[in-house]
């Protein structure tokens, strides 16, 4: 059974990743998010279609009961590797400026980069419109008469920034 | 019953990792170590197995390991993350309901989106400046080929 929890949740985890790797060629970059939630979805039903084989196919002896605490299981184990994956690689490498920023500097080479080179193709105004047009991708936000204004009263972001908030409090900086 | 006893554990020494942190911060001490309190759940684990309260030991340890890391990156997640550009602008919205798009510059500056993080990166000596110029040190360059790896891997192209 504990093998079978780390098997079914691992190989969900793999398939998850082997289908972005594919998705992500095909969609708009603007939609990555939303298709990262979608295959994690599909994934999380293939872990139980892998649980059904598992069971199907007679590999676990257990009480019904107990299997269903091993699909559990799976799940919480799939879902955490999910969030680590979202979090800590997907969501830092898609929007972080500071990983933009070194990554313009690792690619002048040797001799560098003057700041003003930076700036000249990367600044607050390609930052802003970049979000805005996320924003309105995602249809958070609209235009109305050239105006933006909120479509959605809560939105992913929001929800970040109240969760950072809690973090904030939980663990205060100097 | 494993996952339980484990998910106990780990939220106790979550809060005392809060707790911890918040006793450092006090004494004007910001320090990763803190982290470290994580490892008395190992031991506490190993306790539950040798009296045989853990019926599944392999998903337990990978259980916590994987808790232990959620937690851990969401610590880190206030320093790293901060308050994002794309969080301020809908925030924005709660105090003027329409706005245009130089209204969104006014909250912004290239100081504050350029420049301190040129500073932090040469803080973490990840680049470092020759001159006029900046240029990547060994570790910015790992890190650099770490970003250019994903993009490649999952062909996305420079985003932030």
């Amino acid at each position: 059974m504990d093998t079978w929890i780390l098997v079914t949740s691992g190989a969900s985890f793999v398939l998850l990743f082997l289908l972005l790797l594919a998705v992500f060629r095909m969609v708009h970059a603007y939609d990555a998010p939303v298709w990262y939630i979608r295959m994690t979805g599909f994934c999380g039903v293939c872990c139980l279609g892998l649980w059904w084989v598992v069971v199907f196919l007679g590999w676990v002896h257990e009480t019904p009961q107990i299997i269903a605490m091993g699909v559990i299981a799976s799940l919480l184990l799939y879902g955490l590797l999910t969030i680590l994956f979202l979090f800590g690689v997907f969501g830092v490498f898609e929007a972080s400026i500071t990983l933009h920023i070194l990554t313009k500097i690792a690619l002048s080479g040797k001799e560098g980069i003057h700041p003003n080179a930076i700036l000249s193709s990367y600044n607050r105004n390609t930052i802003v419109k970049r979000r805005i047009d996320r924003f309105l991708w995602s249809g958070e936000l609209l235009v109305v008469g050239g105006r933006y204004r909120l479509s959605k009263r809560l939105s992913y972001f929001m929800m970040r920034e109240r969760f950072l908030n809690i973090l904030r409090w939980m663990f205060p900086t100097l | 019953m494993s996952l339980i006893l484990v998910t106990c554990v780990f939220f106790s020494v979550f809060i005392l990792h809060v707790a911890v942190h918040g006793y450092l911060i006090a004494r004007g001490i910001l320090t990763l170590k803190s982290t470290a309190v994580y490892v008395i759940g190992f031991f506490v684990l190993w306790i539950f197995y040798t009296f045989g309260l853990l019926s599944l030991p392999l998903t337990s340890v990978v259980y916590y390991v994987l808790l232990v890391l959620v937690g851990v990156m969401f610590y880190l997640t206030p320093y790293l993350g901060g308050e994002t550009p794309a969080s301020m602008i809908l925030e924005s919205f709660g105090e003027k309901r329409q706005q245009t798009f130089r209204d969104l510059m006014g909250l912004f500056t290239n100081t504050g989106l350029i420049w301190k993080r040129i500073e932090d990166l040469q803080m973490a000596g990840l680049i470092q400046k020759q001159g006029t110029h900046y240029s990547v040190t060994g570790k910015g360059k790992m890190a650099a080929l770490l970003v250019l790896f994903y993009q490649k891997l999952f062909h996305r192209q420079l985003v932030g």
